[in-house]
């Protein structure tokens, strides 16, 4: 998935000029603990872990309200629509996917079922054919129950034109070659009511057929779309407003650009339900703040906003006020499964020593601190991130981190190339641009800086034929295995005329045939397979940057009790969450 | 100066031979002998600037302010620096300036800008020249075509007069602040494809453009009045019996009696200018990356108010400074020209 991009507003001026540096600022900022956690990501068929209610956490207390303050409003909770973790995270609350991620905070990520009694049975043991199995007693906000009609409904609606922001791996599964909707666009307009290779032999039975072996469904069945919707309560667009709750929250309220307020569901079952702790009475979620303004209040932790957390990022100018006693155990960081990379338009930079000579060039320390350093992620030498499952750190070119300048002249050979870098034009971004410039200038290049608004940042660079030369993007997998990053990020068979994601348009029949190897090897080899291919690309066709993995710098309230970076969302998880009496 | 018959300064300053001489007593009689200097309105004015405290103080502030921007060149050689080189390796984890007060140290007097790593000082020196220069050009345009449109206006009268209001009313009417958002983008665009950056002469060349054919407007409305006023005087009629011609009347009768409030003005304008030039960081439209500029520094800076006070500090007080120096000056200016608004 897109990364959420960073942005900095500042509206806001911080009240009070205290702290006026009576005390030298030292080298590490944050504490230079940070460790890189290796995913322990896997699928998990234990009777155990599938099995509810959700283990109780130690001094865990039930009731309160829980606030999250945001920068902006979602922009879809409807199942079919949702794919931005805040909104995963948050619509995970109200509604239940056939699979869904277990997490305790200790690294360990396992995929267990959630509306299913396990993540999924590969009948005939070819990845081709899926079968799942509902729990029991899982009912609506109405009382009545889930069934796997509704499961097939909600997968069949998310094929409508109308309704295609969300992911669209099964859907693409089901109908493979051409785009995921061009052969059925959903049950409206006198559409089927279920898609080819879908089948409910029974309310609790749900049976995928694909064409190809596709081992990575349990995986894909966590992603919203495998959502039940009621037929009856299919309200189409609107349904974005007041999602149909199978969760432990429904919807109370929902002011667009406001809060959305969540009450309890009273007909959700604990015993039901392996991850939901369901601890807070009720959950607001408020939009509107500055980034700045929801740092700064979480820091000075007033009375109103103990029991608040937010997704956002600290901004950098409020870093060094979140090291004090008092605020330091409340930060929540981590790395996220996010990779950004300075993306070289490989149609226009065809030379493949300046590629390398990029590589040895980009001061990748300077990139990071232009952003707020450390607590913005650490210093990258691979395409996928370190969060990503069989992940192998390596380094081909091992240049140090503010780049290697005997290499470049080396590999420049006495020219001088022109690149034009855009960016995205807010505060941050156009720093951390101006940052690169500076350092690819000395190193021997001539650069230009071309603005793009941020709103339209991923149109304009998803272009295919994009004016410009280098830009950095993010991009982070949808579930823990390279198979969501290498082939969307670097299969030259995925080129539109716009909106890519393959930003550098590598187009290498080598790397695609090796995409299609790795997709047929069977499970348990493909994470290594998909290393190699990374690691493959960026020897050969250095096609990009990699510049850092991205990590999450949050605050929480002093009432806040076990919150913890979720591994799979890369953002505060709300499932065993808490308020403190 | 209440007696109006004659043109209060018909000739150039200090010339002996000038038919409207000011009396002023200069000193307590000495030996009993009054000595009776005569001063010509210009000079009048200059002693009371220079009487003035407050100018004075001011004046040297615009002063240093001006020296500074313009050595801006001899500041980066004599410390061996670019305002866009970066000491990252002198800030920490988190990005913020290693060390006391904003990492201020003996190579950089005023520290480092957290993130970015570059000396605060070389920023705001060159930071200066961009603003000093975009506002005094700004002011200067402003002025010129606001002299031209208000002497044509004042003197033309009829149709011509009513054309040039009804433009005065219609600029008024306008907008600034939407029209610069709208047109230096597309124009920017229009001049330069997507893979050349526009050099950051053009960028200042535009802002200085934007705010020349906005601010003309008060000029032009005064220099009108005051062209209307003085044009039926008996001088002016002298003028034209005598046989002279309307540039010379213009230029040579009229001009030297309404140059005053100009000065006034422009010295009131580049205050505001300075000012509003911050300001068009604020919705990047200013001067972009990586030419140093004021305004955008002042932006950039404002988030670190809480962490990192000195990095708003200096550019805030710099500011404050030139504008406050600049809007004093123009004050005892005008008091100093118009002795009936004495304090």
């Amino acid at each position: 998935m897109r990364a959420r991009t960073r942005t900095l507003t500042t509206g806001v001026l911080a009240a009070a000029l205290v702290a006026a540096g009576c005390s030298p600022t030292t080298d590490s900022g944050g504490g230079g603990d940070e460790k890189t956690k290796t995913q322990t990501g896997s699928v998990s068929y234990e009777a155990a872990d599938n099995q509810g209610p959700a283990k109780a956490v130690d001094g865990a207390a039930r009731g309160g309200t829980l606030t999250v303050m945001q920068n902006s409003d979602f922009e879809h909770l409807d199942p079919a629509r949702n794919y931005v973790n805040v909104q995963q995270v948050t619509g995970g609350l109200i509604y239940r996917a056939l699979n869904g991620y277990k997490e305790d905070g200790t690294g360990k990520l396992l995929l267990v079922g959630d509306l299913a009694t396990n993540p999924g049975k590969d009948v005939n043991k070819d990845c081709k054919v899926w079968e799942f199995t509902l729990r029991e007693g899982v009912k609506y906000e109405d009382g009545s129950p889930v069934t796997s009609k509704d499961v097939a409904y909600g997968i069949a609606r998310s094929f409508a034109s109308n309704l295609n922001e969300g992911p669209h791996y099964i859907q693409q599964w089901l109908y493979p070659g051409g785009a995921y909707n061009a052969k059925y666009q959903g049950p409206y307009d006198g559409g089927k009511a279920v898609p080819d290779g879908v089948e409910t032999p029974d309310d609790r039975t749900i049976r995928f057929t694909f064409p190809e072996a596709h081992c990575d469904l349990p995986y894909a069945a966590a992603l919203p779309t495998s959502a039940p919707v009621p037929a009856a309560k299919d309200t189409r667009a609107n349904y974005d407003l007041r999602p149909f709750s199978s969760g432990p929250y429904k919807v109370k309220s929902y002011q667009r650009d406001v809060a959305l307020e969540l009450e309890r569901n009273p007909n959700w079952d604990p015993a039901t339900d392996p991850i939901r702790n369901a601890y807070p009475d009720a959950i607001r979620v408020t939009f509107g703040l500055e980034q700045a303004q929801i740092a700064e209040r979480l820091v000075a932790d007033a009375a109103a906003d103990q029991a608040a957390l937010s997704w956002t990022d600290v901004p950098p100018a409020v870093l060094p006020r979140t090291t004090t006693a008092g605020v330091v155990e409340r930060v929540v960081k981590g790395p996220t499964q996010y990779t950004w990379v300075l993306d070289i338009n490989t149609q226009r930079v065809t030379d493949l020593n300046v590629r390398k000579a990029l590589n040895y060039a980009v001061d990748k320390d300077a990139a990071l601190k232009a952003i707020g350093g450390q607590a913005a992620g650490s210093p990258a030498t691979t395409l996928m991130s370190p969060t990503t499952s069989g992940w192998k750190k390596y380094d081909v070119f091992n240049a140090p981190v503010t780049g290697d300048k005997t290499k470049v002249t080396e590999l420049l050979g006495g020219k001088r190339p022109k690149l034009v870098l855009a960016h995205s034009n807010t505060e941050l971004r156009t720093q951390q641009a101006e940052a690169i410039r500076k350092n690819l200038t000395d190193m021997g290049f001539d650069i230009v800086m071309k603005p793009i608004e941020s709103s339209s940042y991923y149109d304009e660079v998803g272009r295919k034929d994009n004016p410009y030369d280098l830009y950095l993007s993010g991009w982070g997998s949808d579930w823990p295995t390279g198979s969501t990053i290498i082939p969307p990020v670097y299969d030259g068979r995925e080129i539109v005329a716009e909106g890519n994601n393959n930003l550098s348009y590598l187009n290498e029949p080598s790397v695609s045939a090796e995409v299609d190897r790795i997709r047929n090897l069977p499970a348990a080899e493909q994470d290594a397979g998909w290393m190699a291919l990374d690691e493959k690309i960026m020897r050969e066709y250095a096609p990009v940057v990699p510049c850092y993995y991205d990590a999450t710098y949050e605050l929480h309230g002093s009432k806040v009790g076990n919150a913890f970076l979720s591994d799979a969302f890369g953002i505060i998880s709300l499932n065993g969450i808490y308020v403190k009496k | 100066m209440s007696d109006m018959s004659h043109p209060p300064s018909l000739t150039a300053p200090g010339d002996p031979a000038a038919p409207d001489l000011a009396v002023e007593t200069e000193s307590p009689p000495v030996g009993g002998r009054r000595e009776i200097v005569g001063r010509s309105p210009n000079q009048l004015a200059w002693l009371r600037l220079k009487r003035d405290r407050t100018a004075r103080t001011s004046a040297l502030t615009l002063v240093v302010a001006a020296l500074v921007a313009l050595c801006a060149p001899l500041f980066g050689w004599l410390t061996g620096m670019d305002p866009t080189d970066k000491f990252v390796d002198r800030l920490n984890d988190f990005g913020m300036p290693i060390g006391y007060a904003g990492g201020i140290s003996s190579e950089h007097w005023l520290g480092l800008e957290p993130g970015s790593g570059r000396d605060i000082m070389l920023q705001l020196v060159y930071g200066l020249r961009t603003s000093l220069f975009i506002a005094l050009a700004s002011a200067l345009l402003a002025s010129v075509i606001g002299v031209a449109v208000g002497v044509i206006a004042g003197w033309a009268r009829g149709w011509l007069d009513s054309v040039v209001n009804w433009l005065v009313d219609l600029t008024l009417a306008f907008p600034f602040l939407i029209f610069a958002l709208a047109v230096i983008p597309i124009l920017q665009d229009r001049f330069y494809t997507e893979r050349e950056a526009p050099p950051p002469a053009f960028r200042v060349a535009l802002i200085i453009a934007t705010f020349g054919l906005f601010s003309w407007t008060y000029t032009a409305r005064l220099v009108r009045g005051q062209v209307i006023s003085l044009r039926e005087r008996e001088f002016v009629e002298a003028a034209r019996a005598a046989g002279a011609g309307t540039g010379h009347i213009l230029f040579r009768q009229l001009l030297p009696n309404i140059w005053a409030p100009i000065l006034v003005t422009v010295s009131l304008n580049v205050p505001q200018f300075i000012a509003i030039e911050a300001a068009l960081a604020f919705v990047n439209i200013g001067v972009t990356e990586p030419t140093p500029d004021l305004g955008r520094m002042i932006y950039n800076s404002i988030g670190y108010v809480a962490s990192d006070p000195w990095y708003t500090l200096f550019p805030g007080l710099t500011i404050f400074l030139l504008v406050l120096a600049f809007n004093l000056f123009g004050d005892a200016l005008r008091d100093s020209l118009d002795p009936r608004s004495t304090r």
